[in-house]
């Protein structure tokens, strides 16, 4: 279950270029190549393994004049997209330093 | 945040055992390096793009075949190579035997940073990224000239599809169909209807330059199409002189032919689909998709949907492209 405490990271076998106005990625064990729009080839620049989703839309929330309850709704369901795809994968949170 | 509806995957298979089980007796016994026992002692360059490509460790036989099989395309005047092949010689019993009737050869590849391992019928081969650039080896217990000279240009196709990532170029899997000055490429998976539109086009009078693999060079004025002699079942008589690319379209078979013009990132999609070796290699497919950034922006992108027997000129001439 994602949720705006998960933390996500792109799997291995993904590579995406971004093409403008939208965003190529490939998953390449599928293999698989999907589109997605300039704001989802955002969101997947963000995909970095170490921020929370609420880290990620606090991100594009500087970025993008969106309600904030859109921007997180329209993450986690994107998000969750993502993960039945077997384009990102759930990690542990890192743990800062004491 | 919708998605835009997705290209199809890509149409090659992928491997269903182990690497190497299918082909070799001993995968363990992979070369890891580029040294082995020569077949002989000639030398034979290949003036393909990203090249020239020198082949040493030949027989005069081994040399003599292949010379045939890429014949208008071999150097003659002692030019220096860019990438050097050895090709070595391996014990048949390195290699598992079987009725090749109604099996479709593949070449199985493993990818590292700074090497690639090819497996196929009775051939192992290693491609290396040193400092001086890429060289290769090829290991292969083929006796025969047919078969010795498909073994080497199964590798080489392999080569040249990295040699051109590195030299502004990408390979697609293609025909390519030289009408009225211009070339037009088209792209798709085996079954896609390359050969039987090249034979169409061929039929009504245009010059086909290959029905399987086509190089593509940007330049900073245009695409321009280079000829190779990788073909299926068709063949120039001459290897056609380079033409300026009018558009690369992705082939589909349906009932009734149209064109349709793909955006920038669409267009990277398809094309991808049809870069041969590259696009499963994690190591190299972010190179690839910059160069077919760079290609989509220099040449358009349509999908073509070709009904039978139908020539693609008036669904290109519909978008403005084709005379």
């Amino acid at each position: 279950m994602i949720d705006l405490t998960s933390v996500l990271a792109r799997r291995s076998d993904v590579r995406y270029r971004h093409v403008p106005p939208e965003t190529v990625l490939i998953r390449q064990s599928g293999p698989e190549v999907i589109l997605l729009n300039g704001i989802a080839g955002r969101v997947l620049d963000l995909i970095d393994g170490r921020r929370s989703l609420a880290e990620l839309v606090a991100a594009l929330a500087d970025e993008f004049e969106a309600p904030r309850p859109t921007l997180e709704s329209d993450v986690l369901a994107f998000a969750s997209e993502l993960h039945a795809a077997a384009v990102v994968e759930i990690v542990p949170p890192v743990r800062s330093a004491p | 945040m919708p998605r835009a509806p997705s290209p199809p995957a890509f149409a090659a298979g992928t491997a269903s055992m182990p690497f190497g089980e299918l082909y070799l007796a001993n995968p363990a016994l992979l070369p890891a390096r580029l040294a082995g026992e020569p077949w002989g002692g000639e030398r034979l360059v290949v003036d393909l793009p990203g090249g020239p490509f020198a082949f040493s460790g030949l027989t005069p036989w081994q040399s003599e075949a292949l010379a045939h099989r890429w014949s208008g395309f071999i150097c003659t005047n002692g030019e220096p190579a860019a990438v050097e092949t050895l090709v070595a010689r391996v014990a048949p019993e390195e290699f598992c035997r079987f009725d090749l009737r109604g099996f479709e050869l593949t070449l199985e590849a493993v990818h590292s940073e700074t090497a690639v391992q090819l497996v196929g019928y009775e051939t192992m081969a290693r491609l290396e990224w040193r400092s001086g650039g890429v060289r290769g080896a090829i290991w292969t217990s083929a006796e025969d000239p047919g078969g010795f000279a498909g073994a080497v240009e199964n590798y080489f196709r392999a080569l040249v599809a990295y040699r051109l990532a590195e030299c502004d170029a990408v390979l697609l899997h293609a025909a390519a169909v030289v009408h009225d000055g211009a070339a037009y490429v088209f792209c798709g998976p085996s079954g896609a209807g390359k050969t039987t539109l090249a034979r169409l086009c061929a039929a009504s009078g245009d010059v086909v330059s290959s029905d399987d693999l086509v190089a593509v060079a940007l330049r900073a004025d245009g695409a321009l199409a280079l000829p190779l002699p990788f073909c299926g079942d068709l063949r120039a008589p001459q290897p056609p002189a380079p033409q300026p690319v009018a558009a690369l379209c992705r082939l589909r078979q349906a009932p009734a032919t149209a064109a349709q013009r793909l955006g920038p990132a669409a267009g990277v999609a398809a094309l991808s689909a049809c870069a041969p070796y590259l696009n499963r290699d994690p190591y190299r497919l972010d190179a690839l998709l910059a160069r077919l950034a760079s290609c989509v922006a220099l040449a358009p992108v349509l999908e073509l949907e070709l009904g039978r027997s139908t020539l693609p000129w008036d669904a290109l001439a519909a978008r403005g492209l084709a005379a």
